[in-house]
């Protein structure tokens, strides 16, 4: 509180799963993996057969990686399709949207193109309408969506009393003297109740030290908000 | 009701979160136990189990996906704490690892080197084979001489080993 005290900060949102916050995350990001087969071919010989062969090669590796986790009804996982592309004789290759997933007619190798002049001009300002493009590799990457987070709990008012501490401890807060300050137990903190400092709010996982003159107000969902 | 187990293992602490049926996340921690991780996970999950007021083996048990991410193999090469590992390459290629141009931030500032190899140039061992680059044998595979270098890498205690084929 101190550092956001001094960057100038007046609130502070403290996760309720700060502590594990890694962890956390993983339980909603999607399972991702990722396949790529080197083929080289150009937008002005377009190999269709060999492209067609390569991209069904890759999606039949990730299916088979998909059937794994994917039996306990994780479903709805898609796949996207990337060409490793540059323009002719250059050398820094573009990570490239394929856009149908797939090689079918004369039109999807054109809007490959289109998209890897939209890469192009996104990531170095420029583009060249008129070059070829060249293809190295090819890569399919399949994603597994995961449950997504809770919804947001309506919030609550924030209530003025400040609710009952397991205790009280003599804490230093810089001075010569201590204070008298107010101990809370996780069990001790309801949503909307306001914990004024000096206080100390200990949690299973986190410590929170409320300094005098600020306060802690815990959200609907968990969430602390801390006021500077 | 079944749960999703996510672990994070980091080099102090192991963490973990459990979702049941409720989406609520209930977070475990526990010291990471570096001689054996699992005994550092259990405890994790151990102690978000009792949040919840079951017991581990309850949680397991009712388990439908367990997800794992670490940072052990990041932690092992920024503190050059790897296995003590032989590199072993195509005879006149013992220079390769430190041939290279990467691993710094500004590839323009000279006056800072690049890092050193992840395994020391005194470490490196050549092998006589050469394959073209139409995938034939230039050089054939000296056997005799290779089984000779496995010998030494063995006697002097070496923990991996990382090979080059060219």
């Amino acid at each position: 509180m101190l550092i956001a005290r001094e960057l100038g900060c007046d609130r502070i949102i403290l996760p309720k799963t700060a502590s594990a916050l890694s962890a956390a995350g993983m339980q909603y990001a999607s399972i991702v993996s990722e396949e790529a087969v080197n083929h080289v071919t150009s937008s002005q010989d377009f190999d269709f057969a060999g492209v067609g062969d390569v991209i069904a090669q890759l999606k039949h590796r990730l299916a088979a990686f998909a059937r794994g986790p994917g039996q306990d009804g994780m479903s709805g996982h898609s796949i996207e399709v990337l060409a490793e592309a540059r323009y002719a004789g250059q050398i820094w290759e573009l990570d490239t949207p394929l856009p149908a997933g797939e090689i079918g007619d004369e039109a999807a190798p054109n809007a490959l193109v289109e998209e890897f002049h939209r890469v192009h001009e996104r990531i170095f300002a420029v583009g060249d309408e008129g070059s070829a493009v060249e293809f190295i590799n090819w890569k399919a990457r399949l994603a597994i969506p995961l449950a997504p987070p809770p919804a947001p709990a309506v919030d609550v008012a924030p209530a003025q009393d400040t609710g009952s501490p397991t205790g009280f401890r003599a804490c230093y807060f810089g001075a010569a003297t201590p204070v008298r300050t107010a101990i809370y137990k996780s069990a001790d903190i309801a949503p909307g109740l306001q914990v004024r400092g000096p206080a100390i709010i200990e949690e299973p996982t986190t410590t929170l030290v409320v300094f005098p003159g600020m306060s802690a107000t815990m959200s609907a969902a968990g969430n602390y908000q801390l006021q500077i | 009701m079944s749960f999703v187990i996510s672990i994070d293992t980091g080099g102090t602490f192991t963490d973990v979160v459990i979702v049941g049926a409720d989406g609520q996340p209930v977070i475990g921690k526990a010291l990471t136990t570096h001689d054996r991780i699992f005994n550092g996970m259990r405890e994790a999950i151990g102690a978000a189990a009792a949040e919840m007021a079951m017991t581990p083996d309850a949680v397991l048990s009712d388990t439908r996906l367990l997800i794992y991410g670490t940072t052990r193999a990041t932690n092992a090469i920024v503190t050059k704490r790897a296995a003590r590992t032989a590199f072993v390459t195509t005879s006149g290629f013992p220079d390769i690892l430190v041939l290279k141009e990467g691993g710094k931030f500004d590839p323009h500032d000279f006056r800072t080197p690049y890092p050193d190899p992840y395994i020391p140039r005194r470490q490196t061992f050549e092998m006589v084979e050469r394959m073209s680059s139409e995938g034939t044998v230039s050089v054939p595979f000296d056997e005799a001489r290779a089984r000779e270098t496995i010998r030494t890498i063995v006697a002097r205690g070496f923990e991996a080993v990382a090979v080059r084929p060219g």
